[in-house]
């Protein structure tokens, strides 16, 4: 069935499986109505090229209405730039313009029967068929439009879903809109000692760039594992193959993923091990081969990491510690082995608390072999309470990358003080170094200050390097800042 | 170049607009009432509904992922909350957020830093959107016996964890608001 045709039909099931399950074994609907949500406004005047400089305003406003089991919710955008023309080409914003309801919902929930029609994010298993979320790193924020749907029985666990997703990364590169559809679910079945056995399967056609017309993906996963096991092991496995379509050519590529968590004493023992062969689309993200913050492109690498972590003295010293190597599959494929793309990292840190004072660092490392380039990325956080609610913080936050023929080095100091539960003041100083050109130093202060628990105001003022910037767990390439920064939210 | 000229224009009425939506909401009291519900798995795969935890408890639900640093710091906190309240009538619950390719390391990191309260998994962070749209962590709700949300409490600052036992205190309606002597993992 085409994905098309196969949405409408998922929401007449989801509309007509409503009444039905909400009778079945549910409680007493006794609660009342409730409103919440949240406002968001954003005022930026961007000074970073100065012949050019903009002012761009973004007016975010949630609104959820939710009575016994159901929820009625949606996102309004309201977005302004003074130039579109001239805004930054990494902020994928500029695309949009005006006004538009970005995100919109009807939720059934109940134990038995979970429901959505209109937009919502969804990753199955581990995510290497599905994975539509919000991108951090790139900054843009596309939920599927369709339905899904969840049963849950005891042992068994049934989700369906189906939609329209776009892809503004395109839309930003080609200048047009791309908008492509996902069908696809996932079964789960439990069985006794907390082990479980499931699969799921997508299928996707995707808007193609060049030239016009759709390419067809198809994949699908076995997926088995337990917790717990003897008391101590937990194990997880998630074998896929993938069928696609690129423009005449026909691709077949797989996906393997084997974890193994240990728990012994105060330690804890992690080892994976992935292996990802033509294995991207658009629409997956399997477990990323690298440390969080440091992603792997995911189409084709293989390979073990080990992280190992400690309360190791019982002293509430916490340490960590991984190792990994990988490698692309060309490194065997190709003549004589010289298309692989080696990488070998190593990363480890501690984090201790010592009274009023709090510590933690961390080194990263990592070789690309056959590149001859190596990275290197060094944190360090010391915090020392002042007062009853205060605390001093200094932060450092480098990043090196080195090579035969080039340098960069993008460095972070932060010197910041807070309040709580009022907010805090930072001031940073940062400096960015490039073989061959004078270093920039860049200057910025930003306040944050709660006047009430639910409203938060956010100012920055000054310079920011840009660059490669991991925060939230993820990196992106953050454009080069100049000017002023004002963020107030309110939730109700 | 014009357009310096254009944007300096341009500046003022989304400018006066954010000041006037500040001062305005500013004004407003935040809201009270009962949280948004959800059902969420914990790493054991077993089904947890909020719903059916409220009745009668304190109820804390903290969203974080293990990336977060300021979530970090504020674990140990709750874990000596949970341990001193629990049996009476406080209930901590940690929803992670990390993506699904992450699941494998939640339970290394939960068992690292010796949590023993609640944790569930949102790995497409449906529940959080509901919570907080914008998706800051930590972002956490107090909820009282009633069940009705008491405060939420946007962030971690160093402190925080003395404003929040306060809270919990006050709603489990004991004398008690001795504060923590020493801070968690203290080695002095």
């Amino acid at each position: 069935m085409r994905p098309s045709r196969l949405v409408p039909a998922l929401a007449t099931v989801l509309a007509l499986t409503v009444p039905t399950s909400a009778q079945e074994g549910d409680q007493p609907q006794t609660k009342s109505y409730r409103i919440f949500g949240q406002l968001t406004s954003y005022l930026e005047l961007n000074q970073a090229n100065e012949r050019d400089d903009y002012t761009k305003f973004k007016q975010l406003a949630s609104f959820n209405v939710e009575w016994s089991k159901f929820t009625i919710g949606g996102q309004a955008e309201y977005l302004y730039y003074s130039d579109p023309e001239v805004a930054d080409p990494l902020d994928l914003d500029r695309l949009r313009e005006g006004f538009e309801l970005r995100k919109y919902f009807f939720d059934y929930q109940s134990d038995l029967f979970t429901g959505r029609l209109g937009t919502f994010f969804s990753s199955l298993g581990r995510g290497l068929t599905l994975y539509v979320q919000k991108n951090e790193v790139l900054g843009f924020d596309e939920p599927i439009h369709g339905a899904t749907a969840r049963l849950t029985l005891k042992h068994f666990d049934l989700t369906v879903l189906g939609g329209r997703v776009t892809e503004p990364l395109l839309q930003n590169q080609y200048n047009r809109e791309f908008e492509d559809e996902v069908v696809g679910g996932r079964a789960l079945v439990r069985l006794p000692l907390d082990l479980y056995l499931g699969g799921s399967a997508v299928k996707a056609r995707l808007d193609r760039f060049f030239p016009a017309g759709t390419d067809d993906v198809e994949v699908w996963s076995i997926e088995a594992g337990g917790s717990g096991i003897g008391g101590f092991l937990d194990l997880a496995a998630e074998i896929s193959e993938i069928d696609k379509t690129e423009g005449n050519r026909f691709k077949e590529g797989y996906g393997r993923y084997f974890s193994a968590a240990a728990y012994i004493g105060p330690v804890s023992i992690l080892g994976e091990y992935k292996d990802y062969y033509n294995f991207a689309y658009r629409y997956n993200q399997p477990p990323n081969a690298g440390r969080s913050d440091e992603a792997y492109e995911h189409n084709d690498v293989k390979g073990p990491r080990l992280l190992v972590s400690a309360d190791l003295f019982a002293t509430g010293t916490l340490l960590h510690a991984s190792y990994a190597t990988f490698n692309t599959h060309k490194e065997t494929t190709s003549p004589g082995g010289t298309g692989g793309d080696g990488q070998n990292e190593w990363y480890a840190g501690i984090e201790q608390t010592i009274g009023r004072v709090y510590f933690a660092a961390s080194y990263f490392d990592r070789d690309w072999v056959d590149r001859k380039i190596k990275e290197q990325h060094t944190l360090a956080d010391f915090h020392v309470t002042v007062g009853r609610a205060g605390e001093l913080i200094l932060g450092f936050d480098q990043r090196l990358e080195t090579s035969a023929y080039f340098s960069i080095d993008t460095t972070r100091n932060t010197l910041g003080y807070s309040l709580s539960p009022w907010g805090s003041v930072s001031l940073r100083y940062s400096w960015e170094g490039r073989s061959g050109f004078d270093r920039e130093d860049f200057w910025g202060v930003e306040i944050q200050y709660l006047p009430k628990p639910n409203l938060i105001v956010t100012v920055f003022g000054g310079g920011d390097p840009g660059g490669l910037v991991c925060a939230g767990g993820q990196c992106r390439q953050e454009p080069r800042f100049e000017g002023f920064k004002a963020n107030f939210t309110w939730r109700f | 170049m014009t357009g310096r000229t254009e944007s300096k224009q341009s500046t003022r009425p989304s400018s006066l607009l954010f000041l006037a939506v500040l001062l305005v909401l500013s004004s407003i009291p935040a809201s009270a009432g009962p949280p948004p519900d959800f059902r969420l798995q914990d790493l054991d795969g077993k089904w947890f509904s909020l719903s059916e935890n409220l009745d009668g408890n304190v109820v804390y639900v903290t969203f974080w992922a293990t990336w977060c640093v300021p979530c970090r710091r504020e674990m140990p906190h709750l874990e000596k909350l949970h341990q001193e309240f629990g049996d009476q009538g406080l209930k901590v619950i940690g929803v992670n957020t990390d993506p699904p390719g992450t699941t494998s390391k939640i339970k290394p990191y939960i068992k690292q830093y010796k949590i023993s309260y609640t944790t569930l998994l949102d790995p497409n962070n449906n529940v959080l959107d509901k919570y907080n749209p914008t998706r800051e962590l930590p972002y956490a709700v107090l909820i009282d016996r009633d069940g009705n949300v008491e405060q939420v409490f946007p962030g971690y600052r160093a402190g925080d964890e003395k404003v929040l036992r306060e809270k919990i205190v006050a709603l489990l309606g004991q004398g008690n608001t001795a504060e923590e002597e020493t801070a968690p993992g203290a080695t002095e």
